[in-house]
């Protein structure tokens, strides 16, 4: 059991590009390849790898979805323990804000009179299916405004973690839905650009992989550097740059239309076999550690 | 309270990297004074272009820490029954919190009949308001794998509407990715979304789900297309997508290599000077001021 995320502290430098890629190189290998979409918010690895979907399934939970009027006798418990804001008790009035709702639990246990009213809350859902003949796809889809959702639907995506090499495409950023995503995998590449953005977003990313546990790697795409800022921080946060991926705008192109950058443009299926072997030489080294 | 005098915008995107920031930086420029706010709490860039200077910070707490006194635990597992983040472990007999996966709901205190579970006030971020070249600015750092970003961008959207004066009523904001927590709470209220995207198939099915959660909330909604040259064809689609949510179609900016170079100097693309792209932003400025502003 290989696990490797595919993650980025800025978006759009090219996480699903570069998952989906060596999920495809992987599976041409002959390799057990599960994949992963993490992203649950805005999914886009199966527009590339085009699963074809055998099975469908909603997510729900067991969630508060309203206040009994009758029950409630307006004591402001509820709004006093909730962390999340999704509760108020106004001018004799009570507001529940499912949208701000993180499910935790707490209103319900301090509500003395049993007023709070919980049902099944569709919170996204899960697709399965097989991608390239090789790889075990599955990715969810959270639901329209249930933003707090996200690390709940993305722990639920990972439960479907293969036996060979499972590869995790994250949401980008540095926040809960990305730390649910990276925690307790073998590997972490990071996909940076070299632009100032870049690098600053890197520089989080890397902070908060160390804070849980993780040594990640990174993989620079659009490799045109304009300065060494990039370079200057990899060496001196000791940081190795596992490859380089060139600014070229035959691969944005590819990616425009929703087409496997190795497939289309073969000249780079070299690239992606090194990566690929990088990747799990430092999957492995990490293993040993 | 009184009616509210200001005008609020975020520039959001559904996909990341499609250049929220360097366009806000942009309209920043072009409306000379407004109240900006970075409500991307989680990778904040924009100060990167406005090199704020803070005059005002202070701590945010989205939560508590909670922590199990192993003296008074009687191992009865009544928290781990409770938490709904799977955030307590057993480790030779004994229960501990794990601070990532801890949300800081405080559901364990509640329950615990042991009095074991102690909980402070966490530390989640920091909150900034500052001066820059073009107003003052509002934003805020969430601290390194730290929960309740939707509860630091709330935050951050209060500074700003402080900020907020006779003559300085426009408030500029500059949104994070996806469709989550801090993207909610960046949009419940606000008088206008300017969503930017790109073409590509992630840039519009990224856009369409954007696009829903807007129209959940009843936001009114502008659409951009950043890079329009790469791919005209999903450029049109994106436009009649646009079309059918009923939103408007505010314009497209081609892909020009003086928004990375304005970047690395610091600069706005407005003050950089130069580029293709320069005169396509000005007039999506004009558009978007009409739209919002009425003028």
């Amino acid at each position: 059991m290989l696990k490797i995320a595919i993650s980025s502290g800025k978006g759009g430098t090219g996480k699903t590009m570069v998952a989906t890629n060596i999920a495809a190189t992987l599976a041409g290998q002959g390799q057990a390849v599960t994949y992963l979409d993490c992203d649950v918010e805005e999914p886009n690895g199966h527009l590339f790898l085009k699963p074809r979907i055998e099975k469908e399934e909603n997510i729900t939970i067991l969630s508060p979805i309203g206040v009994s009027d009758e029950k409630c006798t307006k004591c402001g418990k509820c709004a006093e323990a909730c962390t999340y804001n999704a509760i108020a008790v106004a001018r004799g009035k009570v507001l529940f804000f499912p949208e701000l709702c993180h499910v935790c639990g707490a209103c319900e246990i301090v509500c003395p009179a049993g007023a709070i009213i919980t049902g099944e809350k569709k919170i996204g859902v899960i697709k399965h299916g097989k991608s390239r003949g090789a790889v075990d796809f599955h990715y969810a889809l959270l639901e329209t405004a249930e933003g707090g959702m996200s690390p709940r639907l993305i722990r639920k995506v990972k439960e479907f973690s293969g036996e060979g090499i499972t590869i995790y495409d994250s949401p980008p950023g540095t926040a809960c839905p990305v730390v649910e995503t990276v925690k307790n995998v073998d590997l972490v590449v990071l996909v940076t650009d070299p632009t100032p953005f870049g690098v600053n977003d890197l520089k989080l990313a890397v902070e908060m992989c160390r804070k849980i546990g993780q040594e990640p790697v990174v993989l620079v795409n659009r490799a045109e550097y304009l300065d060494d800022e990039l370079k200057k921080y990899c060496a001196q946060a000791r940081l190795e740059i596992i490859g380089e991926i060139p600014d070229d705008r035959k691969i944005a192109e590819v990616y425009s239309v929703g087409d496997i950058v190795i497939d289309k443009l073969p000249q780079y299926a070299r690239l992606f076999k090194g990566l690929a072997e990088r990747i799990l030489e430092w999957v492995k080294k990490n293993k040993k550690r | 309270m009184g009616e509210k005098k200001q005008k609020e915008i975020v520039v959001i995107s559904g996909k990341g990297g499609t250049g929220k920031t360097s366009l806000t930086a942009c309209f920043a420029a072009l409306a000379k004074r407004s109240v900006i706010s970075d409500l991307d709490v989680d990778a904040a860039d924009l100060h990167l272009v406005l090199g704020p200077k803070i005059k005002e910070r202070g701590d945010f707490s989205g939560g508590v820490v909670a922590e199990i006194d192993q003296d008074k635990c009687t191992q009865c597992g009544k928290c781990k029954e409770a938490c709904h983040f799977a955030a307590i472990e057993i480790k030779d007999g004994r229960y501990y919190i794990d601070p990532v996966a801890c949300e800081g709901c405080g559901v364990c205190k509640l329950v615990c009949k042991d009095s074991a579970v102690i909980t402070k006030p966490a530390i989640n971020g920091e909150w900034y308001v500052s001066e820059t070249r073009f107003g003052p600015m509002a934003h805020a750092k969430l601290g390194i794998a730290e929960e309740n970003s939707g509860r630091l961008v709330t935050l951050v959207r209060q500074k700003a509407a402080a900020l907020v004066s006779e003559g300085l009523n426009k408030i500029i904001a500059d949104g994070a990715p996806g469709t989550g927590c801090p993207v909610i709470a960046s949009l419940t209220g606000v008088d206008y979304a300017l969503v930017v995207t790109e073409p590509t198939v992630s840039g519009i099915h990224d856009l369409k789900r954007i696009l829903d959660v807007t129209r959940h909330f009843g936001v009114k909604s502008g659409v951009v297309v950043n890079k329009h040259d790469l791919n005209r064809e999903i450029t049109e689609q994106i436009k009649s997508l646009t079309g059918e949510y009923q939103f408007n179609f505010l314009g497209v900016i081609p892909y020009d290599k003086n928004v990375t170079l304005a970047q690395m100097k610091k600069q706005s693309l407005i003050e950089y000077g130069q580029g293709k792209a320069l005169e396509n932003i000005k007039q999506i400025w004009a558009k978007l001021c009409s739209e919002v502003f009425g003028v």
